[in-house]
């Protein structure tokens, strides 16, 4: 095998280490897709969305004609109208009645349009939360980590995707928690083990967190590669250090001529060698790169917080839940009987 | 030629970024501060960059980078880099060197998708035996416009002048007008490619070779400024991604072509350059980083001319390679070890040199 062939060879080798290495599983963006139905309900509101602005449009204009045909009907009964401009005030009039038809029922459709919208959008409210508890329900119940720690992310997203269809501050925003509530009938053993079931969920959103730990770890070390490079580039360009000019007495052309005494190294043929990149010191695409890696971490710090904030809050449940149980528990105990020791028993009656 | 005694284009640049930070009040204002420090101690096996006798020395280094961002409201960011780089030599004093360069910028994004700006900077050199001190001056203005967030256009005019301390032979202003195209996916690859159009005017006149055709040359000076209009285009790609989800990667290529036209005979050439940069984060807190450029430039016209650096043939190639070692103690220290090697290729043997630079040295970023 020649040299060269084993040269392509071992740059085949690499090209596909980096591509193996870089490849990775894309399970996340998947499952952070919308589910059949919330699609077709947000496609349904766009269609209302797009008709509201025909309607609108077509209220506008049959308003300015309306305004026209009120301005002529006064401007040719102010003027004691002859025969024809009589004809011409009835087909004015009549046109009049017409718009005003019309007018109403572009209006009766804007309002069943407004009210469409919002039964819509409160549909695909609940239709988030309806996702967000099939979501928890399914992070209770796996007992995979990686796979309670997507769904606790798919969580987030649920929970950020709902944000924008909430109508009015008063909807409830918590449902209450996973619906897992105190049920009148439920004893200490009921309790403590919906108690339970909110700590295992909180460990899982732990792992979670501790996850996204990690990716803003990697990110961050991603970020001080590129910042190094950067930092390298712009040192270079700085000072340049394989610039030499030409310094020496004379500054005027010459023409090289093969008998003349070659020019002295130094003196002669001053050397400029440019900047690394251009007159600019970033890395092409680097500032978009950094800008996206510190989007990406932001994401996640927010997303980390809210899980922190939502782990903390089943936290305090449980503990409100093993704190109802324990009391219940006291309640239902028996009395201990009390045994009255007679401090005076050596006494005789 | 001498720049002094006129309202150039910085000044102006100056008194609009002025304007835009009084202007820009009320809303959310956010600030971003960093500085960088390092310093290190080098050997430099060939101070004067010699063909033959390579002087040794050993250097002490210091660069330190100031950036402040500030947004005054949400759509507008100004910012201010300074950076100052010095090098002291234990022997060869004549080389020591004091580098000052501040850049001040202003960007707009109010328009969706779109930002517009300015953009002004000033570098000072200073060698301490005066033979290699300049002033160079940039102003300029960009425009750019993203589409479906993932291609940006971006055109950018520039004006500069450079004035050398010693004489006016280098001395020149230029223009230079450009437009790139950018593709984006994600944070991980950028591709694109660019053309650029770039006048230099002289202060002296053009030569021209009065010879007859074929025979010697022959050459005087012409009544005319010397003008060298360059095109340039260029092509790059960026690859950044992590290692089997752990080791993050980084690798730059751009190759530029560039076609220069002058009215001064021996300064008309085509340039061709590679740059490579390829950056690896090893273990935790340890990176590598290789940078490359290498370029290959052939002159038309068989004539030295020193600000052309045209050589008597149609080869000229200069070179550099940079490998430098980080590892990062903290989030602010870090220590780095580099080689850099310097080296060109000339036909005409008796140009050639070849410097390496072995560093040692720490850097404290916050």
């Amino acid at each position: 095998m020649s040299p060269a062939f084993r040269h392509v060879r071992l740059l085949l080798a690499i090209l596909l280490l980096i591509v193996a290495g870089s490849v990775r599983v894309a399970p996340v963006r998947a499952a952070e897709a919308d589910p059949p139905v919330i699609k077709r309900l947000i496609d349904q509101f766009r269609a209302y969305e797009a008709e509201k602005i025909l309607l609108d449009k077509k209220k506008d204009e049959l308003l300015v004609e309306q305004n026209k045909l009120a301005d002529e009907i006064e401007t040719i009964k102010a003027e004691d109208p002859g025969l024809l401009a009589r004809m011409r005030l009835e087909r004015l009039l009549s046109r009049n009645l017409e718009v005003s038809r019309q007018l109403d029922e572009t209006e009766k459709a804007l309002e069943k349009n407004r009210s469409m919208r919002r039964e819509l959008k409160k549909k695909i409210y609940y239709a988030y939360t309806g996702e967000m508890e099939s979501t928890i329900n399914q992070m209770r119940e796996t007992k995979n980590k990686k796979s309670a720690a997507d769904l606790a992310r798919r969580f987030y997203t649920l929970q950020q995707r709902r944000d924008p269809w909430r109508i009015s501050a008063a909807v409830e925003q918590d449902f209450s928690l996973f619906k897992v509530e105190i049920e009148p009938l439920d004893g200490p053993a009921e309790i403590l083990n919906k108690a339970d079931i909110l700590d295992d969920l909180v460990a899982k959103i732990r792992t979670a967190i501790a996850r996204i730990d990690q990716r803003i770890k990697v990110l961050q070390r991603e970020q001080r590669l590129a910042g190094e490079m950067r930092d390298l580039v712009s040192e270079m360009n700085l000072f340049q250090e394989g610039v030499r000019f030409h310094t020496g007495e004379s500054a005027q052309p010459r023409v090289l001529d093969p008998d003349e005494e070659q020019p002295d190294e130094q003196g002669e043929g001053g050397l400029h060698i440019p900047p690394l990149a251009g007159e600019s010191d970033s890395v092409p695409g680097s500032d978009r790169a950094t800008l996206s890696i510190q989007q990406e971490i932001k994401k996640l710090t927010e997303e980390r917080q809210y899980l922190v904030r939502l782990s903390a809050k089943l936290s305090a449940k449980a503990a409100d839940f093993r704190k109802k149980a324990r009391s219940m528990r006291k309640r239902e105990k028996p009395p201990k009987p009390t045994v009255q020791r007679n401090l005076n028993s050596g006494n005789k009656q | 030629m001498r720049i002094r005694g006129k309202p150039n284009l910085c000044g102006i640049l100056g008194l609009i970024l002025l304007l835009g930070i009084f202007s820009a009040g009320g809303a959310r204002a956010e600030m971003r501060l960093s500085h960088l420090a390092s310093l290190s101690m080098e050997v430099d096996d060939n101070v004067y960059q010699a063909n033959r006798d390579p002087v040794t020395d050993v250097l002490g280094r210091l660069y330190y980078d100031f950036s402040f961002n500030y947004f005054p409201t949400v759509n507008n960011l100004l910012l201010a880099e300074y950076q100052l780089g010095g090098r002291m030599y234990a022997s060869e004093h004549d080389k020591d060197a004091l580098i000052n360069q501040l850049q001040l910028g202003f960007t707009n994004y109010s328009i969706p998708t779109a930002y517009f700006g300015l953009s002004t900077t000033g570098k000072l050199r200073n060698i301490r035996d005066g033979q290699e001190d300049y002033l160079k001056l940039i102003g300029g203005a960009f425009a750019g416009k993203r589409f479906l967030d993932t291609v940006n256009a971006e055109v950018r005019a520039e004006y500069s002048e450079f004035d050398f301390h010693e004489f006016d032979y280098y001395d020149y202003v230029k223009q230079s007008y450009g437009a790139q195209l950018r593709y984006d996916y994600l944070r991980s690859f950028s591709v694109g490619a660019g053309y650029r159009f770039e006048r230099k005017t002289y202060p002296f006149n053009a030569y021209e070779n009065v010879g007859p055709e074929g025979g010697n040359v022959l050459l005087v000076a012409g009544d005319d400024n010397r003008v060298d209009n360059l095109h340039e285009i260029s092509t790059f790609g960026r690859y950044q991604t992590l290692l089997f989800e752990r080791n993050a990667f980084l690798i730059n290529l751009s190759y530029t072509y560039q076609f220069n036209e002058s009215n001064s005979y021996g300064d008309s050439y085509n340039n061709h350059r590679v740059i490579f940069g390829l950056s690896q984060d090893l273990v935790a807190g340890t990176n590598l980083h290789l940078l490359g450029i290498f370029q290959v430039r052939d002159g038309r016209e068989k004539v030295l001319i020193p600000h052309s650096y045209s050589i008597e043939e149609d080869d000229e190639n200069f070179n550099q390679v940079h490998v430098r070692l980080t590892h990062n103690f903290n989030e602010y220290l870090r220590l780095q070890a580099s080689y850099s090697r310097f080296w060109s290729h000339y036909d005409f043997q008796r140009l050639n040199f070849v410097k390496n630079l072995y560093a040692l040295g720490l850097a404290v970023s916050f």
